[in-house]
């Protein structure tokens, strides 16, 4: 029996947003520029609508991570090892970087993304933003903005939906 | 630093930044691990795409996964840099990587300074270039020359038993996608090469710049002695079939041959494999790899041909039997005479100490040599140490060398 819980609706989901980026302008006061850089898939989305906010206040660059060359379970034989073309056409060097995902949860994919952005370039420095903290932490990763903290069970599943492709917003619970 | 003929210079600390920026993915303790369609390999390649996309080129991957960047500028036929990022287990930092770098920096230099085109400019990285994942180096540029087909590639495979042919279905690449990889000659008007020289000339001559006017080709034979295994205690010498005493004889023949023949023969027992190798066993089988080089196609073959005949003198001699076979047999490449001279009056023009010589590596300009006119340009290795981590060259030689290219590019392409 699958027992589906929303804990976020759509208003909540753009408040938290419009929160984050609220929070992100406050500690670039000064700054010119952010490389805002979504893993994807969602983590690609919730970076365009924060960009979107922080667009009329700093010059925003916008990049997206597809992380499976990188992840730490990766299986080779099963893969499809596809060349990952990168979507990050500026230079990373030097940037303010802010990794934008939906959800943290044991911390290895924020890992892969970071090894990723470390291949790329050498930014002065990488924040990283989350919509939902659920915990279970395996790595020593820690969010500079989280939108909100949720308290789950190790075997729950928090999926969060985007309009620009789950067309609603909305952040749930599944437990199987 | 001598003036290049267009004005336009490479910018060093950049050039060494790219250089850096990829040979550090799969660099271990014991040298770079980017064998070819592994995952170090292919983090390597979309690195390589950030890395053309940040300056505006075009990115375009192939059916054998060749990753292409190309100017926007300029139409037709294209003026192509390439080389390789693979690398071969436990491999230097500079080889392939170089040629692939100082690409990125000619075309960064020309679309910053935006320098009009008549000629498209194309860098690539073409795929397994190393022969020491199939067998077989050259892969990338060999489909992209129609040399190899899909066909073809089925046939290779890993040691681990791992056929090529899968690897690029996992890819997501059919059949259809790697011969569409083939391209035309019309599609070229040249093809550049910066590659370390991975031998020791240039560093003894004092050069800073090999410019390459042939590269040799190998033929590859496998030889193999069959005696007879007897027990090291009890069998007498003189009623031994010993096949690792014949196959010595003929490691040393070949030495010989090679060294007596005028037109510049180099030959090498690189492998030997002892059955059933026991301390206590007189050796049955014996099977040598012997690797024979030239840019003569001739002198190659009566080396070959003299090596054969030695190696059925000592089977005769010690009554073992003999077993031959020609695994690859490759044509030299003469690269184009105009390029050649083209590179050399840059040399001169810029007061660069360089020589004339032959390549006795392979590389991709000897496939690329089928659909255009190619140039290689060498830059020193240190003791002309390669294939190793300790493969060193030094960055101001290496800006020479792109400063070359840059040079040959421009005279070529704009």
């Amino acid at each position: 029996m699958v027992k589906e819980k929303k804990i976020l609706n759509s208003r909540q989901v753009d408040e938290l947003i419009n929160t984050l980026a609220k929070r992100i302008l406050r500690k670039l006061t000064g700054e010119p520029s952010v490389a805002l850089i979504g893993i994807k898939t969602h983590g690609a989305y919730l970076s365009r609508r924060l960009g979107d906010k922080l667009g009329k206040s700093l010059q925003v660059y916008h990049g997206t991570l597809d992380i499976t060359l990188y992840r730490d379970d990766l299986n080779i034989l099963q893969e499809e090892l596809t060349i990952r073309e990168s979507e990050i056409n500026f230079d990373l060097n030097g940037k303010i970087v802010v990794l934008v995902d939906d959800v943290l949860f044991t911390g290895r994919t924020v890992r892969a993304a970071i090894d990723q952005l470390l291949d790329l370039g050498r930014p002065a420095v990488i924040y990283l933003t989350v919509l939902v903290d659920r915990g279970h932490r395996e790595l020593p990763i820690c969010p500079t903005f989280c939108g909100k903290k949720v308290k789950t069970e190790r075997g729950e599943r928090v999926e969060v939906k985007l309009r620009e492709k789950d067309s609603v917003d909305g952040v749930y619970t599944i437990r199987q | 630093m001598p003036e290049v003929t267009s004005g336009l210079r490479v910018s060093g600390k950049r050039l060494e930044e790219t250089i850096n920026t990829l040979s550090k993915i799969g660099m271990t303790t014991k040298g770079s691990e980017r064998t070819a369609y592994t995952v170090k390999e292919i983090r390597a390649k979309g690195v390589l795409t950030h890395l053309m996309k940040r300056i505006g080129l075009q990115v375009s991957i192939d059916g054998v996964g060749n990753v292409f960047g190309k100017t926007r500028q300029g139409g037709g036929a294209v003026v192509m840099i390439g080389s390789h990022i693979d690398t071969v287990p436990g491999g230097g930092r500079f080889d392939g990587v170089v040629g692939v770098a100082a690409g990125i920096e000619v075309a960064r230099i020309i679309c910053e300074n935006n320098i009009p085109l008549h000629q498209p400019i194309e860098i690539c990285a073409f795929s397994a270039e190393e022969s020491s994942r199939f067998g077989v180096g050259t892969i990338g540029s060999a489909v992209v020359a129609g040399e190899l087909d899909a066909r073809s590639i089925d046939g290779l495979q890993d040691k681990h038993g791992v056929k090529l042919g899968e690897v690029l279905a996992r890819f997501g690449r059919n059949h259809d996608a790697i011969n569409s990889a083939k391209r035309k000659p019309s599609d070229f008007h040249a093809y550049l090469e910066l590659h370390i020289e991975q031998g020791p000339i240039l560093e003894n001559e004092g050069k800073k710049i090999g410019v390459v006017s042939a590269i040799s080709a190998s033929t590859r034979l496998s030889v193999k002695f069959l005696g007879r295994a007897d027990h090291s205690g009890t069998t007498p010498m003189n009623l031994r079939r010993d096949a690792l005493t014949a196959a010595s004889e003929l490691i040393l023949a070949v030495e010989q041959i090679c060294k007596a023949e005028t037109g510049e023969v180099v030959g090498t027992v690189g492998s030997i494999k002892v059955s059933p190798n026991a301390m206590n066993v007189v050796p049955g089988t014996v099977e040598l790899g012997i690797d024979i080089r030239s840019v003569h196609a001739n002198s190659k073959k009566r080396v070959t041909d003299l090596v054969v005949n030695e190696a059925r003198k000592i089977s005769s001699r010690r009554d073992v039997q003999l077993e031959t076979a020609i695994i690859k047999e490759d044509e030299p490449v003469i690269l184009n005479a105009e390029i050649v001279s083209l590179l050399e009056n840059v040399c001169k023009s810029t007061r660069v100490p360089y020589m004339r010589m032959i390549s006795g590596a392979g590389h991709d300009a000897m496939k690329m040599a089928r659909l255009t006119k190619c140039g290689v340009i060498f830059v020193p290795s240190k003791r002309g140490l390669s294939h190793n981590p300790r493969e060193w060259t030094d960055m101001k030689d290496i800006e020479t060398g792109a400063n070359c290219l840059l040079d040959a590019t421009l005279r070529l392409a704009a």
